[in-house]
């Protein structure tokens, strides 16, 4: 069976066939997960912000300019979604905790990616250059697609990226001078 | 700095290891398609009315605005145009806003879904068909007050309570299709009703049932309160209530859809035939559906299932050459006085301990995302461990897992080593996606090797029917398991869990199987499948079990199978060994009733021919018989099948109902009550009240306490919530 191209899905969609919706989301999932848990590495907080913004995208699908590519503007809802769902957590901050623990105690497959001192650094980042970063070192879009996802210049993309990997190199530096420091100090106790 | 946009590159691309978990993906999507279609078909409901004029407003913009180059004469003409526009716009809206009749109150009708403005998509075409007899219904209802019936009523229960079809719409979760669905059985419902209600016969006392309609006394009459309740399920829908219903986990378990079996004329179709089955399945599942207080969906309710589901005290066989001995009976039928019904039931050969052959069983256990609730792996775990505790020490149980990919868990072990199974049970935990196909072929792969000639070799598989990688394909999937067939594997399936149950593959797995399916919602459930039932469940007695039964035109003018809709063979395939039923356990029962309507009965649903005379074909003498049933059967290795016959007739009958032997009677409460969950066409004014004085009568010595049970679900029933 061959795959539909999105614009023919669109057009049979727009024709009434429902499952042609059906298909494209089947089509876009795993791509839209992928992009979900890069941006928020906890397994099931992406599943849950995928299934929401499916959800947001069902609604407005309509309003959807089809001569946008599909995961530019799912990126976007992704984004806001888990914007929005970041913002209850704070909020629900011991309720997710308890669900954390029951999840633990059920022997789940890990959920967390690899501790790397660079997630902490990435999180310590402006929203907008962490979004851009995603979006581009993660998802693999061109700059001027992640500037129609976030609804800016191609330019500003670039600048955004810049900035993050300035801030981040330098993070990363300084980390490294302390610990020099630290051992420096360290040693020269220990005489 | 490049160094650091590799380092996020790389960083990233590890968490590519990470992939969806395909139940939750299959939710999802599924969620948000539903989703959509009801946004869309919420939104084309609104812009009807306005999407004319809506186009229009956008050229005269354009008119109105007359970009440069365009001489006096084009514009003069625009100007012409757009007056002639304008005309047609507030004429044609006012002839379109006469048209629709004023008051009528049902926004959307049929009419304003009918404009040629918008071709109706399919869905809205199934709308259409439906709508009429509810809108009509309405209409009339207005002309004459005093008629009642059962669409108005329904209608005008829910003008009288405006609240209630909001408050039940979230319940229902709105699913468009289902509701759909509902709305045009709510129309053969309300048909079929009124048919019961115009016969004059039909019903035992049609009359008053009627009058305590109209008072709107509380215990509906069964056919009522099925119509009122699926028509005010779908009501909402035919209103186009703004009702934003949200999304609900249950209801979203998928069932094959059937049609309750007919009603058959004897001269044109006087043989019935049908395959065996010893399921139980439905059963379980509608049980766990009214015990949290919802109504199971139609397709959920399989008559014969539920029926299988008890034992009833038939005779035993004696001995395993000849495994099975016919009870039968008839008996007035308990809802319709003018009816009769004709009772079947057989019961298996129990094996003896001794003679119990050594089993080769594979465990195929999916743990999988889904799996993971206490419902589901948990509660199969448990359930295996007391299977493995009842099987002796020369049997050898296999486990294969599948999840995102399957593997074997534990090589065939004798249950002597019970710690290592035990341990190997333990182990087992859920997380991933749902690679069943490739856990059926490894589970057969080892079941294969492990081979025990003239033993038991089985297949059990514990699941809820959620397989989406691999073989997903229900049709490779089965011919994959039909094919194994051959050599002598079966497979059996045990369904659990709630709001992702694919019953529809479990069940064509167990049929295509030679198996069993059964649901477990309960450790109780478990016990009784696995340890109380376990010989039934593990050991087959006699296989492709077929029944046949020819009715005597003389003295039967109608018959109806109760159940067995999706077991229904052709008159031709009884006599074909090649043609594949079901297998039947030690001591496993198997029950059908079928409806008749006697020839000299003044009811019957069929009228006679008014040019065709029927010739009593063979002039067969009344001699008393009803019918003829022939039982077609194989024992085990064996591919020839051997023929048992009984003749039925009045000296099996009882004249009343209190004579018939308890079990029986219980039987046919049970077979009523599943009738009625499933719209109770053909129970007239039987209901949830008579089916409890029915059942309670005829418990009998109800040692596990089932029949109890029983009575307490159509208690339940009473107040349950459709979905």
């Amino acid at each position: 069976m061959k795959e539909l191209s999105d614009h023919e899905l669109f057009n049979l969609i727009d024709q009434g066939r429902d499952e042609a919706f059906d298909a494209l989301l089947s089509k876009h999932y795993d791509t839209l997960f992928a992009f979900a848990f890069k941006y928020c590495r906890h397994r099931h907080d992406a599943e849950d912000i995928v299934q929401e913004a499916l959800l947001k995208i069902s609604r407005s699908f309509q309003q959807f300019d089809r001569k946008h590519l599909f995961t530019t503007w799912a990126y976007r809802i992704i984004i806001n979604t888990a914007k929005d769902l970041f913002k209850k957590q704070r909020q629900e901050r011991e309720k997710h905790q308890a669900y954390a623990v029951e999840s633990a105690t059920l022997g789940e497959a890990p959920d967390a990616p690899p501790a790397d001192k660079i997630w902490g650094l990435l999180d310590g980042l402006p929203k907008k250059l962490y979004d851009a970063v995603v979006l581009v070192y993660g998802q693999g879009l061109s700059h001027a697609e992640a500037a129609a996802t976030l609804g800016c210049a191609e330019t500003t993309v670039s600048w955004r990226l810049y900035a993050a990997r300035r801030k981040l190199s330098r993070q990363a530096a300084r980390i490294g001078l302390v610990i020099i420091v630290l051992l420096l100090g360290g040693s020269l106790w220990m005489r | 700095m490049d160094e650091m946009k590799n380092k996020l590159r790389k960083s990233f691309q590890d968490l590519a290891a990470f992939t969806p978990d395909q139940a939750r993906k299959n939710r999802n999507i599924r969620q948000a398609s539903e989703e959509f279609h009801r946004h869309r078909q919420a939104t084309e409901k609104k812009s009807q009315g306005f999407s004319l004029l809506r186009r229009l407003t956008a050229k005269r913009i354009e008119l109105l605005n007359p970009t440069g180059g365009r001489n006096m004469q084009t514009t003069r003409k625009l100007i012409g145009a757009f007056a002639v526009a304008m005309l047609t716009v507030v004429i044609g809206t006012s002839i379109y806003q006469n048209h629709r009749t004023p008051g009528l109150g049902l926004r959307p009708t049929t009419k304003e879904l009918g404009t040629p403005a918008a071709p109706p998509s399919p869905p809205l075409a199934k709308l259409l068909e439906a709508t009429p007899p509810v809108v009509g219904g309405r209409v009339s209802a207005k002309q004459q007050p005093g008629a009642t019936t059962t669409p108005q009523r329904a209608l005008r229960q829910n003008a009288a309570e405006p609240t209630q079809p909001a408050a039940n719409q979230p319940v229902m979760s709105a699913e468009m299709g289902k509701a759909r669905d509902s709305l045009a059985d709510s129309a053969s419902v309300a048909t079929l009703a009124k048919k019961d209600l115009a016969l004059p016969a039909a019903a035992p006392a049609p009359q008053p049932a009627m009058k305590a309609e109209a008072a709107g006394g509380a215990p509906m009459a069964k056919s009522v309160a099925s119509g009122a309740m699926v028509s005010r399920q779908a009501l909402p829908l035919v209103l186009g209530e703004a009702a934003t219903p949200s999304y609900q986990d249950v209801g979203r378990d998928s069932f094959e859809k059937f049609a309750s079996a007919t009603v058959h004329n004897v001269t044109s179709e006087p043989v019935s035939t049908f395959s065996a089955d010893v399921d139980t399945a439905s059963y379980a599942f509608v049980r766990r559906q009214l015990q949290s207080g919802l109504l199971p969906q139609k397709n959920a309710v399989r008559v014969e299932e539920m029926l299988n589901y008890f034992d009833y005290d038939y005779p035993t066989p004696t001995s395993a050459r000849q495994p099975f001995k016919p009870t039968v009976a008839v008996y007035p039928t308990p809802w319709n006085g003018n009816t009769k019904l004709l009772h079947i039931g057989i019961k298996g050969y129990a094996l003896p301990v001794a003679a119990k052959p050594t089993a080769n069983l594979v465990f195929l256990i999916d743990v999988s995302g889904s799996m993971d609730s206490p419902d589901k792996l948990p509660l199969a775990k448990n359930a295996l461990r007391m299977l493995v505790e009842t099987l002796s020490d020369h049997d050898t149980v296999g486990l294969v897992v599948y999840a995102g990919a399957a593997g074997v868990v534990l090589e065939p072990t004798p249950v002597k080593e019970k710690g290592k199974i035990l341990a190997a049970l333990d182990n087992l935990s859920a997380g991933g996606s749902t690679a069943g196909g490739e856990g059926v072929r490894l589970a057969y792969g080892l079941a294969e090797r492990n081979f025990k000639k003239g033993g038991v070799n089985r297949v059990m598989l514990f699941s809820d029917g959620d397989f989406n990688v691999g073989i997903t394909d229900r049709e490779e999937l089965k011919s994959f398991i039909e094919k194994k067939r051959e050599t002598g594997i079966c497979f059996s399936v045990f369904g659990f869990g709630q709001g992702n149950y694919n019953d529809a593959l479990m069940q064509a797995l167990a049929q295509n199987g030679n198996g069993t399916a059964a649901y477990i919602d309960t450790l109780n459930e478990a016990r009784k499948v696995l340890v109380d039932e376990a010989a039934s469940t593990l050991f087959t007695i006699a296989s492709d079990l077929k029944f046949q039964v020819e009715f005597n035109p003389a003295q039967v003018k109608e018959y109806r199978l109760l159940g067995y809709e999706t077991r229904a063979l052709n008159r031709a395939d009884f006599n074909n060994d090649k043609i594949d039923a079901g297998d039947i356990g030690s001591g496993h029962r198997v029950t059908a009733i079928y409806e008749i309507t006697p020839a000299a009965s003044p009811a019957g649903l069929i009228d006679d021919l008014r040019y065709t005379k029927e010739e009593k074909k063979g002039a067969a003498p009344a001699t008393g018989e009803y019918a003829f049933l022939k039982i077609r059967y194989k024992l085990p290795g064996e591919s020839r099948s051997r023929l048992l016959t009984q003749p039925i007739g009045t000296a099996q009958e009882y004249r009343n109902l209190a004579g018939v032997p308890t079990d029986l009677r219980f039987g046919t409460a049970v077979a009523a009550f599943g009738q009625v969950l499933r719209g109770g066409e053909y129970t007239g004014s039987f209901g949830y009240p008579q089916i409890i004085e029915l059942a309670n009568g005829a418990k009998g010595n109800d040692p596990f306490g089932y029949r109890a049970e029983f009575v307490n679900l159509v208690r339940l029933a009473i107040t349950a919530r459709g979905m």
